[in-house]
């Protein structure tokens, strides 16, 4: 049994779909990348998730959810705000972008995180509230020590570490993390992402990774999903999408990204920009930029099983190979 | 696209068109206000403290003069005195800032500790001080109050200019070879218009008031009826302990509904550039 | 005067220099302390080539890229451009008509009450061209950069993406056909299809105007794949540089060496056996005495916390590297090598 169900999630905004039927399952210990472009609907897809849309928001579709030593599968989408407190933290949580915002200034660190702990269990001590703070900040790499700081005493990664914390508080069975190392630098950066994937395999923790760099996400990932203008046009596990890419956004995508010690130089650029959010063309949304469309991309691409375990939304996948593309000058068309 | 916005703002609240209205009248009047004048508004008459009539719409002063004329006359020199004085306010309030806010360093430090006093000192007895000082009049009136309210849109404009000194299109004109007047001219002035204009617009409120506040105390233009001077006037003569409330209420409520409106415009204005502070109506 | 100021070819095969940079500090004073943003730096810049400067936030590379621009006022040493000394009125004028620069954020490079007529056009005012050349040399610098001038001219920078914006931003730059072009983080705010198209668009300007390119980034991988030679600053230091192949495929220095298996790659399970390095980097008002980079290296010996290395030879065409590692001289004598003898203030 999967930990986590996502069945047909559309999530509108004045009518216009900002995520379009998203499908996906998650196993326990299981970490899953969702890939995309800033306006993909990524972050949205997180956060109805947990049912934290902003408002103006609404969401749709099934998201149940089966935390181990839970008897019942919780129904998120049946939930109500104050049913949904309950799960959130608790059996989700949530590691945000920013960590200088998602922190308050003038707390303690070790007083956040106790917080946290007492919001969701009443019945613990002081004693042992300081004792798993302790624990926590030691399980990601920080000492107890720096519990009695305030955020701005902590470099960029601690307070990265400092959010992982926070999100671990309550021995939840599956964290989302957002973009959760877009703001550090690459040796920071590669700390938190070893970090992220040794928790997950000392806590049996299932995630699920944001992020627009492929990279991380290659390096951090059992299995990817590419959204691209609100839906999932290619899963799969990490192996077979980075190697055998079946939609061509995921090939131009990959194509497109420098990787050190590969090819150097530029492969052609995709043209054009994402389109809007809740706005895509007709058809299958990436084909006015597609250097393979024809008249029958007009129409919507089903999700094709191209493998084991592995689909993807295009009409002409499989592909066998893929064709050269004419590099063009690039203009923009948006 | 921005534009229309603002005039949303000021015909589709009810604050917008009060606002509006109460200042087109009392600057139509304010010009016009010598030919409506349905009096000659200082002749003196033998009907004394008259209450209103039909002959007298507003009654009459303890010299017999129309207070309706008066209150028609004294218009202009609030409606001038409040402009004046904020466009005073602004240039000075807005120089200082860009000033102390682009040069930085030792420049900073002296217009800083000038806007710090010029905060911290109660406004009023300053004011006060000053008009003594100088014969009263209209000019004076105007500098004094100018002089006196810069320091609150120096302060806010200094703060802008900081942030926009650090902006990369600031750097990028820097790169260029560009002198410090072109980058304030091109790149700090319109970015920080809409604040001096909002901050403006509030201190003509303020300005407004504190030209009624010295002409009450006497220090106003003696050759001039203002909304303020007909106070003093009232009050001298004892108008209001003999009931004349016809003398007394007319100029209160137009310094208020002038003040109010303007005040409006003002908050709505800073609401429009500033959509945080803008609430759902 | 500028005799003394010409640098030493690295390479005998290279081609002239565009600018170069001699023993630059830049020190900021905070309070008691001094920041030693810059600590000693020397780097060429050649005709047409495309030079990366990489490292981690706060390692100096845009404290550099201000230097070399004379928007920095500077603790000691020279800039130089066609090999003359590019300070006082005659030279900063000369070098702001020749090489110019390019920001990271595209939501800041641009004034919002601008149009991007007046932003291109900007330039050529502040450089007194001639009016009558003005619209054609702004809708020229358009269309190189990929937009319709007739579409585009009239728009506010709200009304346009990111990627325009950074569009716009580079349309300004080479409205005076400069000769270099320094890209500060060029990219790293844009998403992915975007940033390709700004990259092309960059290195196609480069090919066809024999622009010389500075890119200043922490994308090794960016770098790698972009630029002729790559310098790794750390700590207001050059430690290494040579050509990107060089560099980034046979690193001598820890401290690139540590960079470059820090880099994800987008390969399924990429390096499983990373080494990273533990810590972080340290602020610029506190530089470790002896190698700066010793407290952290995970090769560091002996003479390690005493000796300051040099840049020197370590291979062939320019690879060059600070590190003790290669240089048993230095390692031994215990010397302060030349050229980097400590003279700024007290650390610390």
């Amino acid at each position: 049994m999967s930990l986590l169900e996502v069945k047909d999630l559309t999530v509108t905004h004045r009518g216009k779909p900002i995520v379009d039927g998203v499908d996906f399952e998650l196993n326990r210990g299981e970490s899953l990348a969702l890939a995309g472009e800033s306006g993909c609907g990524k972050t949205t897809t997180a956060l109805a998730l947990m049912k934290m849309l902003p408002e103006g928001l609404k969401q749709k579709g099934g998201i149940v959810l089966r935390p181990p030593g839970v008897e019942d599968p919780i129904n998120v989408h049946r939930r109500t705000e104050t049913g949904m407190q309950v799960v959130r933290w608790r059996h989700i949580s949530l590691v945000f972008q920013g960590a200088m915002n998602a922190l308050d200034p003038v707390q303690h660190i070790d007083d956040q995180i106790g917080e946290v702990i007492r919001l969701h269990e009443r019945k613990v001590t002081g004693k042992q509230v300081k004792a798993r703070i302790d624990d926590l900040l030691v399980t990601v790499g920080l000492t107890a020590k720096l519990g009695k700081r305030y955020p701005h005493q902590l470099s960029g990664g601690q307070r990265q570490r400092v959010m992982i914390a926070l999100a671990l508080a309550c021995r939840p069975s599956l964290v989302i993390a957002d973009e959760p190392t877009t703001a550090l630098d690459v040796v920071m950066q590669a700390q938190v992402l070893q970090l992220l994937e040794s928790l997950r395999e000392e806590l049996d923790l299932s995630l699920i990774l944001i992020s627009h760099d492929l990279g991380v996400l290659a390096e951090t990932c059992d299995r990817i999903a590419v959204m691209y203008a609100g839906r999932i046009v290619e899963i799969g596990s990490v192996e077979t999408v980075f190697s055998n890419p079946q939609h061509p956004y995921t090939k131009r995508l990959l194509d497109s990204l420098p990787v050190i010690g590969g090819r150097r130089g530029l492969a052609p650029p995709i043209p054009g920009g994402p389109p809007d959010p809740g706005d895509p063309p007709g058809g299958c949304a990436f084909h006015p930029r597609c250097p393979y469309s024809t008249d029958r991309c007009l129409e919507d691409p089903p999700p094709v099983e191209v493998g084991p375990d592995h689909l993807a939304a295009c009409h002409f996948s499989p592909w066998s190979s893929w064709p050269e593309v004419e590099p063009q000058k690039v203009r923009v068309d948006a | 696209m921005r534009e229309s916005g603002a005039l949303k703002l000021l015909t589709d609240t009810w604050r917008g068109r009060f606002g509006v209205a109460v200042i087109l009248v009392a600057v139509f009047v304010s010009i016009f206000g010598t030919l409506i004048a349905p009096y000659e508004p200082e002749a003196s008459s033998l009907d004394v403290l008259q209450p209103p009539s039909l002959d007298h719409w507003l009654g009459t002063t303890e010299s017999g003069a129309d207070v309706f004329s008066q209150l028609l006359v004294g218009t202009r020199v609030s409606v001038l005195v409040g402009f004046a004085a904020a466009i005073i306010s602004a240039v000075l309030g807005s120089m200082v800032g860009i000033a102390s806010g682009y040069f930085g360093g030792w420049t900073d430090r002296i217009l800083d500790a000038l806007e710090n006093w010029f905060l911290v000192i109660p406004t009023l007895p300053l004011m006060i001080v000053l008009a003594r000082l100088l014969d009263p009049s209209l000019i004076v009136l105007i500098a004094v109050i100018g002089f006196t309210s810069w320091a609150g849109t120096g302060r806010i404009v200094r703060a802008q200019v900081l942030t926009l000194r650090e902006r990369s299109f600031v750097e990028r004109a820097r790169a260029l070879g560009a002198g410090d007047g072109y980058i304030i001219r091109t790149h700090i002035l319109p970015n920080t218009l809409p604040l001096i204009f909002a901050s403006t617009v509030l201190i003509i409120a303020v300005a407004i008031l504190s030209e009624a506040a010295l002409a009450f105390l006497g220090l106003g233009d003696p050759t001039r009826i203002s909304w303020g001077t007909m106070l003093q006037n009232a009050f001298d003569s004892g108008a209001p302990s003999a009931g004349a409330w016809w003398y007394v209420i007319p100029p209160g409520l137009c310094i208020t509904l002038l003040v109010l409106a303007v005040s409006l415009l003002g908050f709505l204005y800073e609401e429009y550039i500033n959509p945080r502070l803008r609430r759902e109506s | 005067m500028s005799d003394g100021v010409k640098t030493t070819a690295v390479d005998p095969s290279a081609g002239e220099d565009l600018m170069a940079v001699e023993d630059l500090s830049v020190h900021f004073r905070q309070r008691r302390k001094v920041a030693r943003a810059l600590d000693g730096v020397s780097l060429e810049w050649r005709r047409g080539e495309v030079l990366g400067v990489v490292g981690e936030s706060g390692c100096g590379k845009s404290t550099l890229a201000r230097a070399m621009l004379g928007l920095q006022e500077t603790a000691g040493g020279e800039v130089t451009l066609h090999g003359n000394e590019a300070t006082g009125k005659k030279g900063l004028a000369e070098l702001r008509r020749r090489i110019q620069m390019i920001f990271q954020d595209p939501y800041q490079t641009l004034n919002p009450r601008q149009r991007v007529r007046a932003i291109v056009t900007e330039p050529l005012i502040v450089q007194n061209v001639d009016r009558s050349e003005h619209t054609e040399r702004v809708r020229r610098a358009l269309g190189d950069v990929g937009m319709d001038p007739d579409r585009f001219l009239d728009r506010y920078p709200h009304q346009l993406s990111g990627g325009q914006r950074q569009r716009v931003a580079i349309a300004a730059a080479l409205v005076l056909e400069p000769e270099g072009l320094i890209c500060d983080e060029p990219v790293s705010m844009l998403d992915a299809s975007v940033r390709s198209q700004i990259l092309a668009v960059l290195l196609e300007l480069q090919q066809r105007r024999n622009l010389a390119l500075i890119f200043i980034t922490h994308d090794l991988s960016l770098a790698w794949s972009l630029c002729d030679r790559i310098a790794v600053m750390y700590l207001g230091r050059i430690v290494e540089q040579g050509t990107a192949v060089d560099v980034i495929e046979s690193p001598k220095h820890p401290y690139t060496q540590a960079l470059v298996t820090a880099v994800p790659v987008p390969t399924a399970k990429g390096r499983e056996d990373r080494e990273l390095l533990k810590g972080e980097l340290p602020d610029s008002t506190r530089v470790p005495a002896g190698c700066r980079f010793n407290p952290r290296c995970p090769r560091r010996f002996e003479p390690c916390d005493k000796v300051d290395p040099t840049l020197i030879d370590v291979g062939t065409s320019g690879h060059k590297a600070a590190c003790l590692l290669y240089d048993p001289a230095a390692a031994e004598g215990g010397a302060p090598a030349p050229g980097y003898s400590d003279t700024s203030g007290e650390p610390g």
